[in-house]
């Protein structure tokens, strides 16, 4: 059996579970983003034990789901965001807790503007050796 | 004697021959004895009359997530309440350290809940049959 792996069993899935919204998805931070985008990262405290025993890791992992898209006109790219952030949020699986989604911000990303907001979500990761 | 920590990871449930350490995410053992007071010319004076203990398990749902011979710990529990309610179930709840507390619970039906944001957690709360026994190894 081949071992378990956060990258694999738990971005991975989630990034194809996502794959159907309008954008380009990353499971990990690439080194250039094309908008719209959807990344998903780690997020803080990024993994927590929660279960009792140890017999094998079994941990809450948090992620954040970066909704991302060309900031050229301030109502236009607040609209898209908001569209991309709902179809983000109605392709989330099963299993997954959804916090809150933070406030948008405008970061810079090489000579790009992007209007970014931050999605919480939360699974439970068994490690399989 | 260097400091001993026992925490949570530290430790194993089972109830009916079943391992809960997928799903729980806390274990009480907890006994609320039943003390007579006597108010006497000398004072107060107790009398220790009876013991009665209690599990609690706060726990992760699990409906309908039975796959092959691993069943459900919530339909379980739910099965053993409906069909048996009166049978008790034995339980034994491990610490690394080598103690073991052990006996029996009567069943109870798992409580159903789910909120917009959060996991879906219930708490079971079993009559412990008599004192459970402690065995260190």
């Amino acid at each position: 059996m081949t071992a378990s792996s956060i990258q694999d069993n738990v971005r991975s899935v989630l990034a194809t579970a996502l794959a159907s919204v309008a954008g380009n998805v990353y499971n990990h931070v690439p080194e250039a983003i094309i908008p719209p985008a959807v990344v998903i990262i780690p997020d803080s405290p990024y993994l927590e034990m929660q279960l009792i025993n140890k017999s094998s890791i079994k941990c809450t992992i948090n992620l954040t789901i970066s909704a991302c898209v060309a900031y050229n006109s301030n109502p236009g790219s607040l609209d898209n965001l908001e569209k991309l952030i709902l179809s983000i949020l109605a392709v989330i699986p099963a299993g997954y807790e959804i916090g809150v989604v933070e406030r948008p911000t405008v970061t810079q990303v090489g000579a790009t503007n992007l209007l970014v907001a931050d999605i919480r979500v939360s699974t439970i990761y068994t490690q399989t050796n | 004697m260097a400091t001993t920590v026992i925490t949570g990871r530290d430790l194993a449930l089972t109830i009916d021959s079943k391992t809960y350490d997928a799903q729980a995410t806390s274990v009480t053992l907890v006994n609320a004895p039943t003390l007579v007071t006597y108010q006497t010319i000398d004072g107060k004076a107790y009398k220790h009359t009876d013991d009665n203990w209690t599990l609690t398990v706060t726990m992760l749902a699990d409906w309908g997530a039975s796959v092959g011979a691993a069943t459900s710990l919530c339909e379980a529990m739910w099965t053993a309440a409906n069909s048996a309610p009166n049978t008790a179930l034995a339980f034994s709840l491990t610490a690394a350290t080598g103690a073991v507390f052990s006996g029996t619970v009567y069943p109870v039906f798992p409580d159903v809940n789910g909120t917009g944001a959060d996991a879906q957690s219930i708490t079971l709360s079993f009559q412990v049959v008599n004192t459970p026994t402690l065995t260190i190894s």
